[in-house]
């Protein structure tokens, strides 16, 4: 178990292992970032990244082969993408957005290099980078009052592996959005428009949903968790082309807000952070519900 | 950021419900045309259309018409309905259901107000109960729980409290509104019990109240008055007066709203034209929105998105628009947005200084690779990071190791179908395959050419004959021309004949013959001869009748050669439709992965299905699925050997798919065993074998040969080690420790590389730790001491997984203790550094929580000091694995029966000096006592490396709760160390000088002495009895003290009084400026700054506070930088020790430091204590 406290002069919002497991990013309400070497149960501070003007609310390692490159994501409506090359940190990129941007992560290798970014100002945005060093982002008007999460959808449909095509699988795209509408909606790339388009529009909260997650495991079925200001998590379940079916992860509310769910790299645990300062474990059982899957080890 | 504009002079109320918004023509004023008309109207304000087209909303959802023209709209639900309810200018209260609402709809208009109604407010702890306010000081109470009949209930008398402006119910304590009227008077009432509370008076007509979200007793009144257009803080503990005042407006306030959601928002507008926003708590503007063309009479924010605000004014207009603009108003506007523009007199300036506190995500949590979760906690403003791990479904892949290794035997354990029983054959030999499909294993049978063969042979005939050449055959085989003379055969049907003209001609010919022959013959006998004689198998595979699978197999195995492998798959492809266990089988025989894999690959998800079906949970089932295909084709290749054939990606993405499981649980090793298997031109596998070895690779710090003999099994590095289950035999200890010594100590003596191979990258990492720096001076000693008790201890150079079992995770002060304990037997020779970091006060005394197990837990013998060397107890109990954080073995020993009575809770000596193991004790006393165990080195300064250093001062080490163990010298040191008797004595170094009393004040952490203490020895520390110098050298081989060292004496003479420290001249500039400093000592403030801030993650939670005292203090120094008023010869002292700091040459800093208190105590101020602190710490630290 590493611990870091003493770290950021503010809050931390956010902190992220990257490919390896061996560097951990961290972002806080003190405008930086902060990329720590994790080995064993030691840590070492390599770097603050610093250039926002605002807290930084989220942080998205890209997959190795793009580079060692991470994106973040901050209230002062900009999402930066930085790039250590021989030790150093630079600032590569930005990307803009008319208020905070809440929510920032990359996209499954298969797809390429392509970020996600849920914005305050209710866009959520795919930002494409291309050979050259060039970006394009894909906007679009998501959630009325702000979007505050987005999250891919696994590359792979049904078991079939989308056979990447000239790198990019650019077909099938799908992501999922949360936002202050309290709405969950999830988006398919159209290649004819060259946008996203809503598929589906999933109520059930009601509040802010504050975090959605697409599970990467491919199953017979897809998932996606939602976390809501009203206390719920819900798990939306789509078999085949049916409707998405939806479940509360517990009945009884969580005693405080739900801020963050995620998946387990293999898909099939589900962490929820609570206002509380729990982390609760929770996997499938066989009749359907949702159980305790361990605890945290510390 | 402006979103939407309404072009109504109207009062205005969001909805509970979305986002639609309800607008009143306002009432007092005059339209172009001067109708008096009156509309209520509902707008859906469409965020998802942010286009310019759809800024400007112009058609309303409702739009009814009114008798009457507002002062005041709300619009609520009150559990049953959702009402809209207008405070009119003819004084009716007017209430619509907004559900059913539709342009037709008409209001219950009730009338009780002898003039206008002004203002509204709903009860937040009573949804039913509204309040009105009026004229002439009107205020009623309405019970809307039958909306169509509303009950009123008059509130007070009627007194010359003028017009009720504004109120509001208190957010917090149910009954209490407050009320506010032009004649400036903001009346308390207790609504339930009718009774007016209390009065806040102002000479100013007040146009707003507004309580604090959360506060009870705040509120905040807004002036309407131009003379004074301020918004007055209240708090109604002491209501004679305002206790802030917002002061921003230029005219007279009207409206104000305060965030529920974030208490540091505040929005107010008036006759002024604008819009601003505040932090009531610092007084601040926030900044300040687009102004308006005329007055803006009410401001709002939506109450479920607080982002957004409206704001109304006299220009004609509510503007919907965000809170926060990350643009800062420079956004350039929409281009041809006439009515954004417009009216658009000022661009808004909203700054960036707060972030709204429902954007702060306090918590958070993700995954990383190897089972690794990151989470956030917050707790009471300050974020921890914690790396664990997390265990779900504990999946049991011993079944598939086995087989890796080799062993199949467990595999056919269990019967699991036909498939099990021909892989179970296949791998006892192909014999064992042929007799499990009954297929005769003809070993010694000549084979059927051979029968042919001797046919010929045979049929040769003897005797005499004429050779006929008239025949023209003859004459062919006569002329040698056997291809015609075979012709010639088969023309007459002489096909015996021909067969043995063939036999010695051409193959061309005898192909020739055969053909004609099998041409003739349909026989099935004949076709399993031509198959085998022109060796065309494939005949028979292919068309063979497929109920004779079995046969066609054996002729295979007869006759397929080489071929026997491709041919039996073909055989499978055929049966594979119609039969797929014999289509199995005959894959399986062929040894053909692809195809093996292929059929397998391709079951998985109907497998997955079944287990769905079976009741297994979805992940369960796929995860099983994916397990069973990876034992089977395992399997397979063991038995088979048979590799990669065809295209077998998809098995390579079931690897792959395999791997990334099983390492997500832990098991590294498994996984890349099957990663292996993939080929490296493979997409993407690469990096992930990368990542594998990266998380395989043991962690620097475990060796691999400690960990060898340690685990049974070998390591998959720091990822695993808590699943190697550490077992204490006797063999792990004899190559822990045993072995380590004489290695250790030879490298150690020899030169500094070898050391540092010695040791263990990690160790330095953590915190506090005293590393062994390979001081080679220090292990010198070591390794000389004859019959260094090493053995029995730790061996300190024993790489690492000592240090990592004793190093609780993350707590960095306890692992010095740790090493301490084993390796501390150094010989007086040794170096002795005190110098552990030493705190201040009590905090450092605190055990870092989990760090250190409660003494009772480990404490085998709290026996004898000496008995702590004894090398077997302390050893063996406390030797956890590596990497598997044990509790310290620290606390094991207790204090050694030391009477800790003498000794306060702090560790002073109370009265009279305390012996060494006096001072033990009273860290015995607490359950976490760090018994020093730094032996005094020659420089008491230097951070204690060694552990091999004996540290005879129980106290000492701050950081390091050391076990009482430790303290006790191991008796081979005995001669060295001065013999406990004598340690207590008085004179004992580390005792503090009788008499001396070690003073609180003289405890150089202890604040109030702000100066530096001059007790070089860390231990001083007040909680620790703080060793005089003199007792730093107690070891006879002792080097040479360190001239810094104070004189003996200790504690008592120390303290180098703060106050000499002249007080800064009047500064020059501000405090935290930093832009002053001089060229000369920037450097100070550059190295000084960045090491700390390098330094502060590895500090531990627990000692924040001290963290954030020494940065305070720390800023003082800073301060005195940019006054530039500290002497050349300080700056050139702090110059040194910053370099020394960022060279890691703790040592020489802490001399500095040392010698900067000393020598110039009357330049030091409270920072030098900062100073200090950042000095042992780092020394602690090490490394960052």
């Amino acid at each position: 178990m590493v611990t870091i406290g003493n770290t950021h002069d503010d809050l931390i919002h956010d902190a992220v292992l990257d490919y390896y497991g061996k560097r951990l990013a961290t972002c806080s309400s003190d405008k930086t970032i902060k990329i720590f070497e994790i080995d064993g149960d030691n840590h070492k501070l390599v770097e603050t990244l610093r250039g926002h003007e605002g807290p930084v609310w989220q942080v998205s390692w890209a997959h190795p082969k793009f580079g060692s490159i991470i994106a973040s994501a901050s209230y002062d409506g900009k999402v930066f993408i930085w790039r250590e090359e021989n030790g150093r940190w630079t600032n590569i990129a930005q990307h803009q957005h008319n208020a905070s941007v809440n929510s920032v992560v990359w996209a499954p290798q298969e797809y390429g290099p392509l970020l996600l970014c849920a914005s305050s100002d209710g866009n959520v945005s795919v930002v494409e980078f291309k050979e050259g060093g060039n970006c394009e982002a894909t906007t679009f008007a998501a959630h009325d009052v702000g979007a505050n999460s987005a999250s891919w959808a696994p590359p792979a449909v049904s078991g079939s592996l989308i056979q990447p095509i000239n790198g990019k699988a650019s077909n099938n795209i799908r992501i999922v959005t949360g936002g202050c509408d309290n709405l969950v909606k999830i988006w398919k790339y159209d290649p004819s428009s060259k946008t996203y388009v809503i598929e589906e529009t999933l109520s059930g909260h009601k509040d802010w949903v504050r975090d959605v997650a697409w599970s990467s495991s491919v199953l017979s079925k897809s998932y996606i968790a939602s976390a809501s200001q009203d206390k719920t998590v819900i798990v939306w379940t789509q078999e085949g082309n049916q409707p998405w079916k939806k479940k509360l992860l517990q009945d009884i509310p969580f005693p405080d807000v739900v801020w963050k769910v995620s998946w387990s790299l293999s898909g099939n645990v589900l962490a929820v952070s609570g206002g509380d300062n729990k982390v609760t474990l929770w996997k499938e059982n066989l009749t359907g519900e949702w159980e305790s899957a361990g605890v945290v080890e510390e | 950021m402006k979103l939407k504009e309404i072009d109504r002079t109207a009062t205005f109320a969001w909805s509970p419900n979305n986002l639609r918004i309800a607008t009143g023509t306002v009432a007092g004023t005059v339209d172009a045309d001067f109708s008096s008309s009156s509309q209520l109207e509902i707008w859906d304000v469409d965020l998802m259309d942010r286009s310019s087209e759809g800024f400007r909303l112009t058609k309303p959802a409702v739009s009814i018409s009114a008798d009457t023209r507002f002062h005041d709209l709300v619009w609520h639900n009150t559990g049953k309905h959702s009402l809209i309810v207008g405070a009119t200018e003819s004084g009716s209260l007017e209430v619509w259901e907004a559900d059913n609402i539709k342009d037709s709809s008409t209001s219950v208009s009730v009338k009780e107000h002898s003039g206008p109604i002004k203002t509204l407010q709903f009860d937040p702890h009573n949804p039913t109960r509204l309040v009105s306010g009026g004229t002439k000081g009107e205020i009623f109470v309405w019970d809307l729980s039958d909306p169509k009949k509303p009950i009123a209930k008059k509130l007070g008398t009627d007194n010359k409290a003028g017009d009720i402006e504004s109120l509001a119910f208190n957010n917090i304590t149910r009954n209490i509104l407050a009320t506010s009227s032009s004649n400036g008077i903001t009346t308390i009432w207790n609504v339930d019990q009718n009774k007016e509370l209390t009065r806040v008076k102002h000479d100013k007509p007040v146009s707003h109240v507004v309580w604090h979200p959360s506060k009870p007793t705040k509120l905040i009144t807004a002036v309407a008055d131009d003379a004074e257009p301020v918004m007055l803080i209240w708090d109604l503990k002491n209501a004679n007066a305002p206790e802030g005042v917002l002061q921003g407006h230029s005219k007279g306030i009207l409206s104000v709203d305060w965030c529920q959601l974030d208490p540091r928002f505040l929005l107010s507008c008036g006759k002024d034209n604008r819009t601003l926003l505040w932090n009531p708590d610092t007084h601040e503007c926030l900044g300040e929105y687009g102004a308006a063309q005329n007055w803006t009479f009410k401001t709002k924010l939506n109450e479920r998105t607080p982002d957004l605000f409206a704001t109304a004014s006299f220009e004609g207009k509510i503007v919907i628009q965000t809170l926060q603009d990350v643009n800062g108003g420079d956004a350039p506007a929409q281009e041809g947005d006439f009515f954004q523009n417009l009216g658009t007199q000022s661009q808004a300036k909203i700054s960036l200084k707060q972030a709204p506190s429902w954007l702060q995500r306090p918590v958070s949590n993700s995954f990383g690779f190897g089972g690794k979760i990151v989470t956030v906690t917050t707790t009471d403003g300050k974020s921890t990071v914690q790396v664990g791990k997390f265990v779900g479904d504990k999946v049991d892949t011993e079944s598939i190791e086995v087989v890796l290794k080799g062993d199949l035997t467990s595999a056919f354990d269990e019967v699991k179908g036909a498939e099990w029983k021909v892989l179970e054959a296949l791998s006892k030999g192909t014999d064992e395959v042929r007799s499990f499909l009954d297929i005769p294993v003809m070993k010694e049978e000549p084979a059927v050419e051979d029968d042919s063969e001797d046919v010929f042979s045979k049929m040769s005939p003897s005797g005499a004959f004429s050779l006929e050449s008239s025949d023209p055959i003859n004459q062919a085989i006569i002329n040698g021309n056997l291809s015609t003379a075979v012709d010639l055969c088969l023309k007459e049907d002489r096909l015996l004949d021909a067969f043995a003209l063939a036999e010695k001609a051409s193959d061309a010919v005898k192909t020739k013959v055969q053909n004609a022959y099998f041409a003739k013959q349909t026989s099935s006998t004949a076709r399993l001869l031509n198959a085998v004689n022109t060796n065309k198998l494939d005949d028979v595979v292919e068309n063979a009748n497929l109920k004779d699978w079995k046969e066609i197999l054996a002729l295979l195995y007869t006759y397929g050669g080489a071929q026997f492998g491709d041919l039996a798959a073909a055989l499978g492809d055929r049966l594979r439709e119609s039969d797929r266990d014999n289509a199995a089988t005959c894959y399986l025989v062929s040894g053909k992965l692809d195809k093996v894999s292929g059929l397998w690959e391709s079951e998985i998800t109907t497998r997955e299905k079944e287990l769905t079906k079976d009741n297994v949970a979805p992940y369960t089932a796929h995860f099983s699925a994916l397990k069973e295909f990876i034992e089977k084709i395992s399997v397979f290749r063991k038995a088979t050997n048979a590799v990669d054939s065809g295209t077998v990606d998809g098995l390579y993405n079931k690897y792959r798919e395999f791997a990334n499981i099983v390492a997500s649980q832990g098991n590294l090793e498994l996984a890349q065993q099957f990663l292996a298997l993939l080929p490296a031109s493979f997409e993407g596998v690469g990096l992930e074998r990368e990542r594998l070895n990266k998380a395989a690779k043991p962690s620097v710090a475990t060796t691999a040969t400690s960990k060898a003999s340690a685990y049974g099994k070998p390591s998959y590095g720091s990822a695993t080690p808590q699943a190697s289950a550490y077992t204490p035999t006797a063999s792990a200890y004899g190559s822990m420790y045993a072995p380590a010594v004489p290695a250790a100590a030879a490298p150690a003596a020899a030169a500094p590389p070898p050391t540092a191979a010695a040791v263990p990258p990690s160790p330095a990492k953590n915190m506090y730790a005293p590393q062994p720096p390979a001081p080679v001076t220090g292990f010198a000693p070591a390794a000389q001491s004859p019959g260094a008790p090493q053995q029995n201890t730790h061996n300190p150079y024993n790489p690492t997984p000592q240090t990592n079992a004793y190093a609780p995770q993350g707590n960095a002060y306890s692992a010095a203790p740790q090493q301490n304990t084993y390796g501390r037997s150094t010989p007086g020779g040794g170096p002795v550094r005190t110098t552990a970091p030493r705190h201040d006060t009590a905090g450092y005394n605190d055990l870092p929580a989990g760090s250190v197990p409660p003494p009772k837990k480990s404490a085998p013998s709290p026996g004898p000091i000496s008995s702590a060397y004894a090398p077997p107890t302390p050893a063996a109990p406390s030797a956890p694995p590596a990497g598997g954080p044990r509790p310290p073995s620290v606390n094991r020993v207790t204090s050694p029966g030391v009477p800790s009575g003498g000794v306060n809770a702090y560790g002073f000596p109370i009265g009279g000096a305390p012996s060494p193991y006096g001072a033990q004790a009273a860290y015995g006393a607490r359950p976490p006592v760090p018994a020093v165990v730094s032996p005094p080195p020659p420089n008491p300064y230097a951070p204690a490396h060694s552990p091999a250093q004996n540290n005879v001062q129980p106290a000492v080490n701050p950081y390091a709760p050391a076990p009482g163990a430790v303290v006790s010298p191991p008796p081979v040191h005995a001669g060295i160390v001065p013999p406990p008797a004598q340690r207590s004595a008085p004179s004992n170094p580390y005792a503090p000088a009788p008499g001396a009393g070690a003073p609180p004040a003289s405890n150089p952490y202890a604040p109030p002495t702000g100066g530096f203490t001059g007790a070089p020895a860390p231990h001083a520390g007040g909680g620790y009895t703080a060793p005089p110098p003199a007792q730093v050298a107690p070891p006879p081989a002792g080097p040479p003290r360190n001239s810094v060292a104070p004189p003996p004496g200790g504690p008592a003479r120390n303290p180098v009084p703060s106050s000499p420290a002249p007080p800064p001249a009047a500064a020059k500039h501000p405090a935290g400026d930093r832009t002053h400093i001089p060229a000369t000592s920037r450097p100070i403030f550059d190295t000084l700054s960045t090491q700390w801030a390098g330094l502060k993650p590895h500090i531990p939670e627990q000692y924040s506070k001290h963290v954030r005292d020494a940065e305070k203090r720390l800023n003082i120094l800073y301060d005195h930088l940019n006054n530039d008023d500290a002497q050349p010869e300080m700056v050139e002292d702090l110059l040194k020790l910053s370099n020394a700091i960022a060279q890691r040459d703790f040592p020489t800093a802490q001399a500095l430091q040392l010698q900067i208190a000393t020598a110039r105590p009357d330049e030091c101020g409270k920072w030098m204590v900062g100073l200090k602190r950042f000095v042992e710490m780092a020394a602690a630290v090490r490394t960052w």
